[in-house]
């Protein structure tokens, strides 16, 4: 009988790994569990504001390719699990924000994208920016940048992946 | 038509000399500025192109620009308003001016007397102030997001 090679993620999750005459068991918790399949398929909700969604539809395109992490856009907040801000948010676009936001299902993310989604941008000192999307939704993950390159937002990405991990206790 | 005879009507029937250049460019007292648009409306310049406005501080400058497109005429028709000051609404000679005038007092706060509808079309509706007045405070905070 050939030995199984043993799956890279069960390692991560594992907190015993017991052998048995005829098997193998493992043991952990389903919070680790749960945030082993959440990590791997986050659907991001389909959410472009301005120029920085023109980087985020890069990435999601086939050269930088955001499928390799089980992430497919979905056009309702219902469906979706991570909201990508991307872009200047402007205060009558921010209850609008804020809504969609309390829309999506538990559990959610928020990935600020760009200078304007962090802090306002350039244009922090107008009359109509909102200076920093966590003053409206709480944010996960901030991707610095103007734009950020895909790169950096599949970075970010990568970083959120490890904020659910680290709190659900998992190495 | 030409620019000059237009220029030279409006003088002959109003009393204003206006400047032309590219556009016929008149500075009206406000009562004229009504029946001035319905004059131009009259010789056949039937497309209004844009409102908009300057803050000269004491005054603000409410400008129009109206235009006949086959001809190629424009005339710039101007009225100094005191902040928050009302100007007789265009909307109902132009169905045009209906938004674009909701657009001026939107953000200088020119009133539009007569106007069908006349409430904020860029900032949110309980937005206060107007926005693009030189008075206006950028670093002031905006509740609830600043």
């Amino acid at each position: 009988m050939s030995e199984i090679v043993k799956p890279e993620a069960f390692e991560k999750i594992a907190d015993r790994w017991e052998k048995f005459p005829g098997g193998e068991m493992i043991l952990t918790t389903s919070e680790k569990l749960f945030s082993w399949a959440r990590t791997s398929s986050m659907w991001p909700m389909t959410f472009g504001l301005a120029c920085c969604a023109i980087e985020m539809m890069a990435t999601f395109a086939s050269r930088f390719d955001l499928d390799r992490f089980g992430m497919i856009l979905r056009g309702s907040p219902r469906q979706s699990d991570l909201m990508i801000v991307s872009g200047t948010v402007t205060i009558k676009m921010a209850p609008r924000l804020k809504r969609l936001y309390d829309q999506m299902p538990e559990p959610k993310w928020v990935l600020a994208m760009g200078s304007c989604a962090i802090s306002g941008g350039i244009f922090r000192n107008t009359y109509a920016t909102v200076p920093g999307v966590e003053r409206v939704v709480p944010v996960d993950v901030f991707v610095p940048g103007c734009p950020p390159t895909p790169e950096a937002l599949l970075d970010g990405i990568i970083r959120l992946q490890n904020v659910i991990n680290e709190k659900a206790g998992k190495k | 038509m030409t620019k000059q005879e237009l220029a030279a009507k409006i003088k002959e029937k109003f009393g204003y000399d206006g400047k032309v250049g590219d556009e016929v460019e008149l500075l009206v007292k406000r009562e004229d500025y009504r029946p001035l648009a319905e004059f131009l409306k009259a010789e056949g310049l039937d497309y209004y192109c844009f409102a908009t406005a300057t803050d000269r501080k004491e005054k603000i400058v409410l400008t129009t620009r109206i235009e006949n497109l086959e001809k190629q005429i424009a005339v710039h028709l101007s009225c100094e308003v005191e902040p928050g000051g009302k100007v007789r609404s265009l909307a109902d000679l132009y169905a045009g001016a209906d938004w674009m005038e909701r657009e001026v007092f939107d953000l200088f706060g020119i009133q539009f007397d007569g106007h069908p509808d006349l409430k904020r079309i860029l900032m949110p509706e309980d937005y206060q102030g107007y926005p693009l007045r030189k008075e206006f405070p950028l670093d002031q905070p905006y509740q609830p997001y600043r």
